[in-house]
């Protein structure tokens, strides 16, 4: 019992978050949404849920190697007048080591309106949160190769963290793409 | 009490211990590069090899948020480096030393920096830089490139002072400044210990002189002190003056820039006459989706080459040397120093342009090439020239004179064209096929410094398969 704080001060100081220190967060879930649609207002959820098949299909049309989650959480938003403004999508791409979080806002005509990066968890090849970078992803759609050197600038030193986010946001363009083209959302919302 | 809790209390120390060692562990990144390449020429006496072309492993070292260290260490077409040291005491003392290796060995340090940032645009950085003159020495790993060979003028055949990767000591500043929305300009200035004449001595032994044309029946032993351009010194440096160098470009999107630099210093060491190495770079890149367009222009001045002769006769006094020593069953060893001075030229200057094409066929698209992480092909050509305004091609003097100094102007251009498959975009299979050509009737080993050429072959093809990768 003499002993136990000590042991406890030791192990909370073993347990101290500090690599927790390396997670860059520039963007909370509502401020990324209001990066993407500053004019968004109002939000309405939908969970789309995927079969194993509809993931197979998806990993062969995206020629993906990497993991599909079976579950993927879209925001429609609306202004202030309950127009209808897009899709957003908050998601992660794993990096060399770690997961990058970012956010996809997808226009109603399934075009890329803007990408946000929202945490970056590595030490190096952050200059992806970097605006003239991000650029690159507006007005992209599905049909576009969405791939470095053909139609993303690379950034030198930045790789793996670049290819993460092309995988990423052809992720969100071909499942908000094909659910919405079947199941197109309402245009406009008033709330009660 | 104490025996109930202290189990659960050690299997958490044992559980934080690994949490705390990996993050630890993520500050430091060890990445790297390499290069390994299989060639082929129409020269008589450059034969067909396979050669691992560098190897360079890179640590990047995030110490705190603004303190980074990176270093990179280089081991080009390094295999083995071995030493024997044996010494023996019996009535004397006897002591033996031998050295083995494979030939053409090196072992360098690329780059080792300390870097403060203590504002994005204003980052101070101390130790062994990249000097920041063109684009291609700062950004010079073999897996960013197309074509497995690099540039004439920043490798091949250089305009820069110093041949590419050229890294010197020193401190400066660097930082990136945004423009609008969507521009950056980006800066380097240094002050470094500078490039300097320094020595390589070269022994040779020849056991059949009179094959090499050497008239009587003696073994030779050749000593030629070949003093030329060299990177600066991590140690003490031979002169008292520093040299600045620096490079601003702007990039007013990401994809596109154009970039101004120089370099300016003292070369001859402090025992000669002060002589200064100039040179100015121009340099672009040009990308538009799959096409790039990218290129640089160098000029490097030397100065009075002809005073640094006439300086570095007076000081050394004697080219040459000659000594005959014992003979055994009849046949004496005759040693032969002699002092050069090579690698000079009163000017220099060349560009280069290469233009690439990324594109995925589509036929190929259900086969071993579709797979990987967004492979891609490229397609490219690059056109090089270098023309070299006086270069030195002997120096001779006697007695502390110069008594003939001859130099010529020179020129040598290079077309390659080159196919490229990336399975993933850090690794590349590379297809070239090079032509290389000067003066005519003169040779191409005079102007290049990989190429092995005799007095008249002035022309050559190769064909190079090579593999790049980095990590």
């Amino acid at each position: 019992m003499r002993y136990a704080g000590l042991l406890l001060l030791v192990c909370g100081w073993m347990l101290a978050p500090a690599g927790r220190a390396q997670d860059q967060v520039f963007l909370t879930p509502e401020e990324a949404l209001a990066e993407v649609f500053p004019k968004g207002r109002y939000v309405q959820d939908d969970t789309l849920r995927f079969t194993p098949e509809e993931l197979e299909e998806a990993r062969r049309a995206l020629r993906r190697t990497e993991p599909l989650d079976s579950v993927l959480v879209v925001r429609r938003v609306y202004d202030a007048e309950g127009r209808f403004l897009g899709y957003a999508v908050i998601t992660e791409e794993l990096g060399k080591h770690r997961p990058i979080t970012f956010i996809v806002g997808v226009r109603p005509d399934f075009s890329v309106e803007k990408v946000a990066v929202m945490v970056y968890r590595e030490s190096h090849g952050g200059q992806v949160r970097l605006p003239r970078f991000l650029y690159q992803y507006r007005g992209k759609t599905l049909r576009d190769p969405i791939q470095t050197h053909r139609d993303i600038v690379n950034i030198s030193g930045a790789t793996i963290s670049v290819n993460s986010l092309n995988r990423g946001v052809r992720k969100v363009l071909y499942f908000v793409t094909t659910y919405y083209r079947k199941h197109p959302p309402t245009l406009t919302y008033r709330p009660n | 009490m104490m025996r109930r809790y202290t189990g659960w209390l050690l299997l958490a120390l044992l559980l934080a211990g690994p949490v705390r060692a990996q993050d630890e562990g993520e500050r430091a990144r060890l990445g790297g590069y390499g290069a390994i390449r299989f060639e082929t020429t129409n020269l008589e006496h450059q034969y067909n090899t396979f050669t691992f072309r560098r190897f360079v492993l890179t640590t990047d070292v995030a110490i705190t948020s603004n303190l980074r260290f990176l270093s990179e260490l280089e081991l080009e077409r390094f295999r083995l480096l071995e030493l024997e040291k044996v010494v023996e005491a019996e009535g004397g003392v006897t002591v033996e030393q031998a050295i083995e290796g494979t030939d053409q060995s090196e072992i360098a340090i690329e780059q080792a920096w300390l870097e403060w940032a203590i504002d994005p645009a204003f980052r101070l950085r101390a130790g062994g830089v990249l000097v920041p003159l063109g684009r291609f020495n700062i950004n010079h790993d073999d897996n960013q490139w197309m074509f497995p060979r690099r540039s004439l003028v920043d490798r091949g055949a250089p305009v820069l002072p110093v041949k590419s990767a050229w890294n010197e000591l020193g401190l400066g500043f660097t930082g990136e400044v945004p423009v609008g929305a969507q521009g950056l300009l980006t800066y380097q200035l240094y002050v470094v210990n500078g490039m300097q004449l320094d020595v390589e001595v070269e022994n040779k032994y020849i056991t059949n002189p009179d094959y090499a044309g050497s008239p009587g029946n003696h073994v030779d032993n050749y000593i030629e002190l070949k003093f030329e351009p060299f990177t600066g010194t991590f140690g003490n440096d031979t002169k008292q003056a520093k040299t600045v160098t620096g490079r601003v470009a702007l990039s007013p999107s990401l994809g596109v820039e154009l970039g101004l630099s120089g370099y300016y210093g003292r070369y001859t060491p402090q025992y000669l006459p002060a002589e200064y190495v100039g040179s100015v770079g121009v340099d672009f890149l040009l990308s538009r989706g799959p096409l790039a367009l990218e290129g640089e222009y160098v000029y490097t001045s030397m100065g009075d080459v002809e005073a640094v002769a006439r300086g570095f006769a007076r000081r050394v006094y004697n080219q040459a040397g000659v000594a005959f020593g014992p003979a055994e069953d009849e046949v004496p060893l005759e040693s032969e120093v002699e002092v050069e001075l090579d690698g000079l030229s009163r000017a220099r200057q060349g560009y280069w342009v290469e233009a690439r094409y990324a594109f995925f066929p589509e036929f190929l698209r259900n086969t071993f090439f579709g797979r990987g992480n967004q492979p891609l092909w490229y397609a490219g050509v690059r056109w090089e020239q270098v023309w070299y305004d006086e270069l030195l091609e002997e120096a001779e003097f006697a007695a502390g004179v110069l008594e003939e100094f001859e130099a010529a102007n020179r020129w040598v251009n290079r077309l390659a064209f080159g196919l490229t498959y990336r399975p993933t975009p850090l690794v590349g299979f590379q297809l070239a096929y090079e032509l290389t050509w000067t003066n005519k009737g003169h040779s191409l080993g005079d102007v290049t410094n990989y190429l092995i050429a005799e007095g008249d072959e002035d022309f050559a093809r190769a064909f190079i398969f090579g593999v790049v990768f980095g990590f």
